[in-house]
């Protein structure tokens, strides 16, 4: 690659991600969650740097420019600087990417890099001067066997990460047949495509000019639907927001890399060619070379998977994966058919309807496409592509009401309303037990030993859970953190917003605190910043660390060392603490693996080491506890804020999934012996995490009373209380317009996500599986839509909001 | 083939026949079966008079369901648990012999379906029962107990014993196991190995010092 090329290639990645950088910064969830607390670490750089950074790269780029060009072009290249410059001063003054504190300020930044790529486009552009006669504008059988030789390389692609030595599972031979089948469909779709984009430019003057431009709209057509499917589906930029940003990143984009295919000295006679030598390297126009770039993308895509197996949103890397891969292997086979004479058309059109009849022969004769965990990623996803299910009537109202109260923009202003779970008017009660909550960041219910007896490396939870309540089928609120910690904290499910602000009057659980006159210790991590009032009862645990750097061990240090140095007549204290140990994405950062070496048979080693490193120290602070007579004097709380996709299925993380391993949660609960004894409980029944400030304030003497039907409801009930019933209840994504609704109490459980438009139903038992994907009965579907529609329409009136209709579908 | 008209034309037809057999004309293999309105009934029936505690009425329309939609676990399980609250433990049997057949987590099942037998009065079925539960689910702790319980009452200790060493590997701080499997020892003449079982017992299970008490105190325990 020539030092222009590099340049350009430097130039077009930079302003693609600072537009993506625009698109994520939308998305209030993005903000709070993964850029204001530089969770994404290059992405935090990439902030920090972002004008140092542009202006090395200008340079760079007018440097490989200049001596070559003529007079004309350089003041093109100073024109297209003076754009870059003006971008970049506006950026930094303007809407700098550090603090990208509205949409309208990050939508801006999405402007700014279509506008570069644009001007980078047109600096890059030369006057094609190359044509060729009408007659070799017949190049079906060279595209076809283009399309097919790509088709090939694909399936290659495919299946190579799962028939690899160590790979998690062997592929089946069905499996391989399955992979051919569906890239030999795609192939044919993209031979049509490519006749189509032949036939028009044939019918114009200038056939390889026409070639280059439609083939570009092909490419702007393929990087949009891309870019808006994959990537802003995932974080929820959906409407017309989210096709603007999908179109303008796309168009963009496509027209920079055509525009340089122009630029190139090998430039040729066949428009198509052109188009998609930016995209492949020359070595392909020979057969050796196109079978190494098929070894590269071979290797790409197994290191993509790999890759994925440790990320959150593993789903958008796999898929962007795949993208590439399709995009690549077709520009590389397209140079390579330059080789292959012209004519071939009554084949070609006749191999197209061929293999489009052999799979419906194939489908219809009880052999349909099964999606299958073996698959590779590009044949799970055009078989989930072949297999979605038909919207049934009334659906598209369903949906619409999802996506108006879900991630409600922050630049939309809603007043907080005043949360009242009990009056609070009594003094504060004479004996206050202290709490402590660990909400334990993604801990799985089946990694911890009182809800899974295979495990054996949490002695400490094992031990507490000896004495406490353990309640066996607990559900997480929201599944992810965003949501699920303010809802926990309100005790009760709130507007899909981050954040209705001021927070504050919401907030019950602050409010009991404050009445009751806690010595508040608190880990004050971003969500806690934006959901707590001011409070001069509070000490920040773990201060001037950064929130990604929360460890259970450092914190329950902290506690203890306050503990021991605490006054006998100082006021209870109420600790709260969200450890980020088996977070996903310090896995990620510190190294999927065991941390302490040891072999953790069928459980994820790089979750169980740290689980079994976290229980140590809760075990050291709950011996100290008892050690000093507190451990009955206290509540303690240990559950999860949310569990974690480990590889089932190949999914990873939890991003916007509700899948049963994301929803289920351990919710143990240590009550001092005499404060037990004054209320009766059931362990069994259907349990939320939002059931526990109710809890606290029953506990601590405040009768309560649910502001709404769909609040929380207290664990303890009086002694002679009928015992209450399971409620069908809804839980839903944090980050994105997926819902699910616990039926029957919490054993059926049915998932509407209207971001993929797919239904699932699941069997949660009473053991260690988190559940078992079971068929969508009618029964389930009409029982959970209705719990999912009436909760959401509740909630939006309860928090008095009301969606502008059309404003953004 | 022709000329660039003829050709456009063959491909968008070819590209709209490849949406049509691809995308939009799509049979998924999962799309719910078509449903009368009379089941659609029953299931609002059902669900409604289940929920609302009224078992009698909620029983028509279930069993209607079961028959209608023989391979829908969810239809059998609520049917065993109305013929429960109604108090037909042979029927209820029957119905979660249901569950167990047609549930993709037989494992649902148990134990009611063995208990159900048990209320029933019928010991082999309810073997039967408890051994088909750790078949499904062999890594269940509970279900090792139950049948480790149900051995011993057989007195058929070979068996007790195989189960409740199983149940102890699998979980290990189960106190019960323990105090079971101290209680095999005991009748196996083992006095050492089962009274390290009941202190052990204790030992996870302080709060339950009444009832190991007598065990101890035959087995010397605390004894020098």
């Amino acid at each position: 690659m020539s030092a222009s090329g590099l340049t350009f290639f430097l130039a077009v990645l930079y302003w693609t991600v600072t537009g993506l950088y625009g698109a994520l910064a939308s998305q209030a969830f993005v903000q709070e969650q993964f850029l204001a607390p530089r969770l994404l670490a290059p992405l935090a750089h990439f902030a920090d740097w972002h004008t140092p950074i542009g202006l090395l790269l200008l340079a760079l780029w007018i440097a490989t420019r200049w001596r070559s060009s003529t007079r004309g072009r350089r003041a093109v290249v100073c024109g297209a600087a003076s754009i870059w410059i003006l971008a970049s001063a506006f950026l930094e003054f303007r809407a700098p990417l550090t603090d990208l504190k509205t949409t309208s300020s990050a939508l801006l930044v999405v402007g700014a890099g279509v506008l570069c790529l644009l001007v980078i486009a047109a600096a890059e552009l030369r006057a094609m001067v190359h044509d060729r006669p009408a007659q070799a504008s017949n190049r079906s059988g060279a595209d076809l066997a283009a399309c097919l030789l790509a088709a090939a390389g694909l399936v290659a692609v495919d299946l190579l990460p799962t028939a690899w030595p160590g790979a998690l599972t062997a592929v089946a031979p069905a499996d391989a047949l399955t992979s051919v089948r569906l890239h030999l469909l795609l192939g044919g779709t993209a031979f049509l495509i490519l006749a189509v984009i032949r036939a028009m430019a044939a019918l114009s003057p200038w056939p390889a000019a026409m070639e280059l431009v439609l083939t570009t709209v092909g490419l702007a057509a393929a990087l949009s639907s891309y870019l808006f499917v994959v990537v802003l589906a995932s974080i929820s930029v959906g409407g017309r927001t989210g096709m603007a940003i999908a179109l303008g990143l796309g168009i963009s984009l496509a027209c920079a890399l055509s525009a340089r295919s122009t630029a190139s000295r090998a430039s040729s006679d066949d428009g198509v060619v052109s188009a998609m030598r930016t995209l492949a390297p020359g070595i392909t126009s020979r057969w050796w070379g196109f079978g190494l770039w098929i070894a590269a993308l071979a290797v790409l895509g197994a290191a993509t998977t790999a890759a994925s197996r440790q990320a959150d949103w593993n789903f958008v890397l796999l898929r962007t994966g795949v993208v590439s891969t399709w995009l690549l292997a077709l520009a590389g086979a397209t140079i390579l058919s330059a080789r292959f004479a012209s004519g071939g058309a009554l084949l070609s059109f006749a191999a197209a309807p061929l293999l489009l009849g052999l799979h419906v022969a194939l489908q219809s004769s009880g052999v349909p496409l099964q999606a299958s965990p073996q698959q590779g990623a590009s044949a799970r996803w055009l078989t989930a592509a072949l297999d979605r299910a038909p919207q049934s009537a009334g659906v598209s109202d369903f949906v619409r009401l999802l996506l108006e109260q879900t991630n409600v923009p922050r630049d939309v202003r809603v007043d907080p309303i005043d949360v009242e779970l009990s009056p609070l008017v009594a003094e504060p009660a004479v004996t206050r037990p202290h709490v402590f909550v660990f909400v334990i960041d993604s801990l799985r219910r089946d990694y911890v030993a009182p809800y899974n007896p295979a495990v054996t490396f949490t002695p400490a939870i094992a031990e507490l859970a000896h004495d406490s309540l353990v309640f066996r089928n607990a559900f997480t609120q929201y599944g992810a953190t965003g949501l699920s910690v303010p809802a926990l904290w309100v005790g009760g499910p709130i507007l899909h917003k981050q954040y209705v602000t001021p927070f504050a009057p919401m907030n019950s659980l602050a409010k009991l605190l404050e009445h009751e006159r806690y010595a508040q210790w608190i880990g004050m991590d971003n969500i806690m910043q934006a959901i707590l009032p001011a409070s001069a009862d509070r000490q920040p645990l773990d201060q001037g660390v950064a929130v990604k750097d929360f460890r259970a061990c450092r914190t329950m240090d902290e506690i203890r060392a306050r503990l021991a140095a605490r006054a006998e007549d100082a006021a209870p204290v109420f600790v709260y603490a969200l450890p980020q140990d088996i977070h996903i994405s310090a896995i990620t950062r510190e190294g999927a693996a065991a941390v302490d070496g040891r072999d953790y048979g069928r459980f994820y080693a790089p979750v169980a080491s740290r689980v079994a490193r976290l229980d140590a120290c809760l075990g050291t602070f709950l011996h100290d506890l008892k050690a000093s007579g507190l451990y009955d004097q206290s509540i303690i709380v240990v559950t999860a804020d949310h569990g974690d996709s480990l590889g089932e299925e190949g999914r990873m993380g939890h991003a916007y999934s509700l899948h049963p391993e994301i929803v289920r949660v351990p919710l143990i609960v240590h009550v001092p012996p005499a404060l037990r004894a004054g209320w009766a409980w059931d362990e069994t029944r259907a349990t939320y995490t939002t059931d526990l400030t109710p809890t606290l304030y029953q506990l601590l003497g405040h009768q309560v009373h649910a502001p709404a039907p769909f609040f929380g409801e207290s664990l303890a009930r009086p002694l002679h209380a009928p015992p209450a019933g399971n409620r069908d209840r809804m839980v839903a994504a944090s980050y994105g317009a997926v819902y699910g609704a616990l039926l029957d109490g919490g054993t059926r459980y049915y998932v509407f996500d209207a971001i993929n438009m797919r239904e699932l139903a699941f069997a949660l038992g009473s053991g260690a599986e988190p559940g078992t994907a079971i068929a969508l009965t009618p029964d389930v579907q009409t029982r959970g839509m209705k719990v999912i529609r009436d909760t959401v329409e509740s909630i939006g009136a309860f928090y008095r909001f009301t969606p502008e209709h059309g404003a953004d579908d | 083939m022709g000329g660039p008209l003829l050709r456009l034309a063959a491909a968008v037809v070819l590209l709209a026949a490849y949406h049509r057999w691809l995308l939009a004309g799509a049979v998924p293999a999962h799309a719910a079966a078509a449903v009368s309105p009379a089941i659609l009934q029953d299931i609002d029936a059902s669900q409604s008079a289940f929920s609302a505690g009224r078992y009698r009425d909620a029983l028509p329309p279930t069993e209607r369901l079961t028959a209608a939609l023989p391979s829908q676990a969810i239809y059998f399980d609520r049917l065993a648990r109305i013929r429960h609250e109604l108090g037909d433990a042979s029927e209820e049997a029957r119905a979660w012999e249901g569950v167990f057949r047609t549930s993709p987590t037989p494992a649902d099942a148990c134990p009611m379906l063995a208990q159900a037998y048990d209320a029933t009065r019928d010991p082999a079925r309810t073997l039967d029962a408890y051994e088909r539960c750790v078949q499904v689910d062999p890594d269940n702790p509970d279900a090792l107990l139950y049948l480790g319980r149900v051995y011993n009452a057989a007195e058929r200790a070979a068996d007790a014993r195989r189960m409740l060493e199983r149940a102890l590997t699998v979980a290990p701080l189960y106190p019960d196991i323990h105090l079971l499997l101290g209680i095999r020892e005991f009748a196996d003449g083992h006095i050492a190995e089962a009274r390290s079982r009941f202190e052990r017992f204790l030992e996870l299970s302080p709060g339950r010092r009444d009832e190991v008490a007598v065990w101890l105190e035959r087995t010397g325990a605390g004894q020098p």
